[in-house]
């Protein structure tokens, strides 16, 4: 990297964002075959198609990008009042990886830590790991929104904690287009995500009539 | 990154039903610093880029302290131009989707350098790393590598598990002897009471 992820330079953003939504659509979905719904839903339900994450934000030069495009939004914002990372368990933390280290590559500190599932059942029985900043505000990290279910439990817990939020941060929402909210009372926190729903094909068919080939999804399934 | 006991901090509960521990490692509270961050990856590659050099492999990181690990090597990779795949194991199967036992993408051909934050008597570095040759038929690599090898003095033979290791050779940062364990020895060595800050919920 030549340039500082906030400056001028040759980073394209738009490039950057079309190259991340390429991956993500080319390898980061499974499919269901045409009249074979092989996924199931938490709830018991069958699924045709869903996003796995953990291929992109392992990769080394989408997280590089993705966390260039972080820093591309929010660097005035973390000039003008510092703020932490939260990254939801366990897809949010890889993304907040990345992007702490991009930043600290440039020599620009950024404090992570995450936010469970469910508190541990022993020792200090915490919800949240790593060292949390009581007065440093918050942006709250996951790498995907679904039915934002995960962002609205999460700000919950961390404003009922005491931290102030400032912003959510997702490299897609697969259900809504954004622009997206959080509502914590009568206070809107604005969420941030890089790609929409209407940015991948999401189903098989789609993605053949799109692409003019089958899928490759490239995730490890055993 | 340990929780002492002491006036103020009391003694935790521990897993065995009824039991305390008088400290604990909290690994992310280090893993998640970004000068610790840093560090961790040059100072993985500053032992593994000879290694690496030679015969090229690809991490795996235990669920759920070993991918903070891993993305500081490989945040460290991309800055020194060495290609590196990353995959986690997890401790149990997703519960939904395709009920898988692996997120990522594990690469066929490179055998696998198993991660994580400890190595000790719990057994998930070595779970994990059956898993991927029984479930991924893949080669592990002749390394583990962790940050602490929780043996050192005091711990009794049974507590310090190195048999589980036996079959490749354990890379650590740090025993057990590296750190202290009691508020009192931290005091002796330091001159001042351990500061464990932040908010803890």
């Amino acid at each position: 990297m030549a340039t500082s992820p906030t400056g001028p330079g040759w980073f394209d953003e738009n490039a950057a964002i079309e190259w991340c939504r390429g991956f993500i659509d080319h390898h980061c979905i499974f499919r269901s075959p045409p009249g074979q719904a092989l996924l199931t839903t938490r709830d018991g339900g069958r699924e045709l198609w869903q996003f796995y994450f953990p291929i992109a934000a392992f990769n080394q030069r989408f997280a590089q990008t993705v966390g260039m495009l972080f820093w591309r939004r929010y660097a005035k914002q973390f000039r003008e009042r510092p703020f932490q990372l939260c990254g939801c368990e366990s897809g949010g933390v890889p993304v907040t990886c990345a992007i702490q280290q991009v930043a600290i590559a440039y020599g620009i500190p950024v404090n992570v830590f995450e936010a469970k599932k469910k508190p541990k059942d022993y020792g200090i029985k915490n919800w949240l790991e790593g060292v949390v900043a009581k007065d440093v505000p918050v942006v709250l990290v996951d790498d995907v929104i679904g039915g934002q279910h995960t962002l609205n439990r999460n700000a919950k817990r961390l404003t009922e904690f005491g931290l102030e939020l400032v912003g959510a941060f997702a490299i897609a929402s697969c259900k809504r287009q954004p622009p997206l909210e959080l509502e914590l009372g009568s206070r809107k926190i604005e969420v941030q995500a890089l790609l929409g729903p209407q940015d991948f094909a999401r189903t098989h068919d789609r993605y053949v009539a799109k692409y003019r080939r089958l899928p490759q999804f490239q995730g490890t399934v055993v | 990154m340990i929780y002492r006991v002491d006036e103020t901090h009391p003694p935790i509960p521990s897993k065995k039903p009824g039991g305390t521990y008088h400290w604990q490692l909290y690994s992310r509270r280090a893993t998640l610093n970004p000068f610790f961050a840093f560090r961790l990856g040059l100072l993985f590659w500053d032992h593994f880029l000879p290694i690496y050099r030679k015969q090229p492999f690809q991490v795996c990181a235990c669920d759920p302290s070993g991918p903070p690990i891993a993305c500081a090597i490989s945040a460290r990779a991309t800055q020194l131009r060495i290609p590196l795949n990353v995959f986690v194991a997890r401790r149990e199967p997703k519960s939904f989707g395709t009920d898988n036992w692996f997120d990522g993408h594990a690469m066929r051909s490179l055998p696998v350098l198993m991660v994580d934050d400890a190595a000790g008597s719990a057994p998930f570095l070595q779970a994990g790393s059956i898993r991927v040759q029984q479930k991924l038929g893949l080669p592990l690599h002749r390394n583990y590598f962790v940050l602490v090898n929780k043996v050192g003095r005091g711990f009794s033979k049974e507590a310090q598990h190195t048999e589980n290791y036996l079959d490749n050779e354990l890379v650590a940062l740090f025993t057990m002897n590296n750190f202290c364990r009691s508020a009192a020895e931290f005091e002796e060595r330091y001159g001042h009471k351990p500061n464990w800050t932040g908010l803890v919920r």
